[in-house]
């Protein structure tokens, strides 16, 4: 079996320097969020932001994407009551045409609604299960954990006490933390089977992913999944992401679905995204820098494209907290490449390529 | 190298001297705020401070207790745009009486306020504060880490 070593030194080089490539406004591609603009080129700032360069989950800011994007014309839309109807109709046979997943009897999803960004499917879901406890693996998105805690919800790790009636759970597949099929995630679904409870299937790196996601979603426990656009297009703060059901939901989100008065412009961006790109683009694009981007550092590869294991660089000489953002964000060992292959150009005239 | 200086509390036109290593970059009355750009050697270095020409006269006492003496205070001291903060404490005042003050910032008495610290500033600075916390093990890699990155891309932007 093949080990990792983590080239600790080569990593951290590559992360001051696209940090100092931020601040000085050298990248090829910019960042998409403030906090990944350096507040200045002075050690503190840019040693701030080196530490978070690996970090998020976010896509890949592929070029070819983001000129398409830039190039469309998106105010149509809001001219066009159709056009929510429109993606939800098209994105089922959209995100299905892909060899790298098998989604068994995904055709009992009958219901498809427009989500601003998965957050939107899972407030809806934390609200209409307040009564309940929530479940999730150690290592999946941090944003439930925090939620739960702030509005004082009933959770627990899944690890930390077993599965009662009364629960409900939700689990990223692939997971979150490692991009590969979570290893307790078979017995999760029959454990859920056979307690009655209600498992959310959050396929948030889908599109990215190969060969990790083989799943039949005719159990009983699995009554709705979601979808993210800005894990696999450079689209963070348009929101858009996708809840399918199998049966019609009755919350605040599907009456803005039904009320048609959900985000047009999003939506739109979304059809028009989905009329140009296979759900594999990336994988199809970026499987060989993955390749050579985990060789080169010593991270093992992911079975989602824009992800590699391996060392915490973060916590090297740190006494305070190393979490980003929250203190349930624990992915420090997960490595997000996307700026590796986004800033090729660049890292090629460093030499760093 | 530079260097910016912040004063307050200046009272009755106090004259001071202001050098880096034995070079004098101003000499007069103290102003609240000076900016000096210079070029100093890599190495060690010293910021000196001389609070000069106070006499007696300037120092008015009432009843036993001082009501107007003339002096100064150092608030803030940045070199090449770092702000010391509370480095600044590894300073000492030298009156010219004898008297040592370690950490001192007002210049009361005639003397001279020294600080040794190193150029480039940013590496003592993080070896300051790493001795003294004990909290930056890595300080003197990352250090080399931004260096290096800084000095790559200025060398791609020149291109």
């Amino acid at each position: 079996m093949q080990t990792f070593t983590t080239d600790i030194q080569q990593v951290r080089q590559l992360a001051w320097t696209l940090a100092t490539a931020s601040a000085t406004d050298q990248l090829d591609v910019p960042g998409e969020y403030v906090w990944a603009f350096p507040a200045d080129d002075r050690f503190d700032a840019i040693r701030a932001r080196s530490r978070s360069i690996f970090s998020s989950g976010n896509s890949i800011k592929d070029p070819e994407v983001i000129e398409y994007i830039q190039g469309l014309h998106l105010a149509k839309h809001l001219l066009n009551p159709w056009i929510v109807e429109q993606f939800e109709s098209e994105f089922p046979t959209w995100i299905a045409n892909s060899k790298n997943y098998c989604l068994q009897n995904f055709d009992l999803f009958k219901y498809t609604g427009f989500s601003a960004g998965t957050q939107e499917s899972f407030i809806n879901f934390y609200l209409f299960n307040a009564d309940r406890r929530f479940r999730v693996f150690r290592g999946d998105y941090w944003w439930h954990m925090d939620i739960w805690s702030r509005i004082r919800a009933n959770w627990a790790y899944i690890e930390d006490d077993e599965l009662r009636p009364g629960d409900i759970c939700i689990c990223s597949y692939p997971f979150a933390l490692t991009g590969d099929k979570h290893q307790n995630f078979d017995w999760l679904v029959d454990q859920c089977n056979h307690l009655g409870i209600e498992l959310l299937v959050d396929f948030i790196y889908l599109p990215n992913s190969m060969n990790a996601v083989n799943i039949d979603l005719s159990a009983e426990c699995i009554q709705q999944i979601t979808f993210s656009f800005s894990k696999t297009f450079p689209v963070q703060c348009a929101k858009i992401a996708v809840r399918m059901c199998k049966t019609k939901p009755q919350d605040p989100m599907q009456m803005s679905n039904d009320e048609n008065i959900c985000n047009r412009l999003s939506a739109g961006l979304a059809w028009d995204i989905i009329q140009q790109f296979p759900p594999d683009f990336n994988v199809k694009k970026y499987r060989d820098q993955q390749l050579y981007w985990c060789n080169k550092l010593k991270l093992q590869p992911t079975k989602v494209v824009h992800f590699g294991l391996g060392t915490d660089y973060t916590s090297y000489g740190r006494t305070d907290s190393v979490a980003w953002c929250s203190p349930f964000n624990q992915q420090q060992n997960r490595y997000n490449l996307g700026m590796l292959y986004e800033n090729q150009n660049l890292l090629k005239n460093l030499h760093l390529y | 190298m530079k260097l910016q200086l912040a004063f307050d509390r200046i009272v009755d036109d106090p004259q001071c001297k202001i050098l880096i290593n034995q070079h004098t970059l101003y000499e007069g009355v103290t102003q609240s705020e000076y900016t000096f750009n210079l070029a100093v050697p890599v190495g060690s270095c010293r910021l000196t401070i001389v609070h000069c020409d106070k006499k007696p006269e300037h120092t008015i006492v009432e009843n036993g207790i001082i009501v107007r003496d003339r002096s100064f205070e150092l608030v803030k001291c940045m070199i090449d745009g770092y702000d010391l903060q509370e480095l600044i404490w590894l300073s000492r005042f030298v009156a010219d009486h004898g008297e040592v003050y370690n950490s001192c910032l007002f210049f009361g008495p005639n003397g001279e306020f020294q600080l040794d610290f190193e150029n480039p500033v940013l590496r003592w600075i993080l070896r300051s504060r790493h001795e003294r916390d004990n909290n930056d093990p890595q300080w003197e890699q990352d250090f080399e880490y931004y260096q290096q990155a800084c000095k790559l891309l200025q060398l791609t932007s020149n291109k």
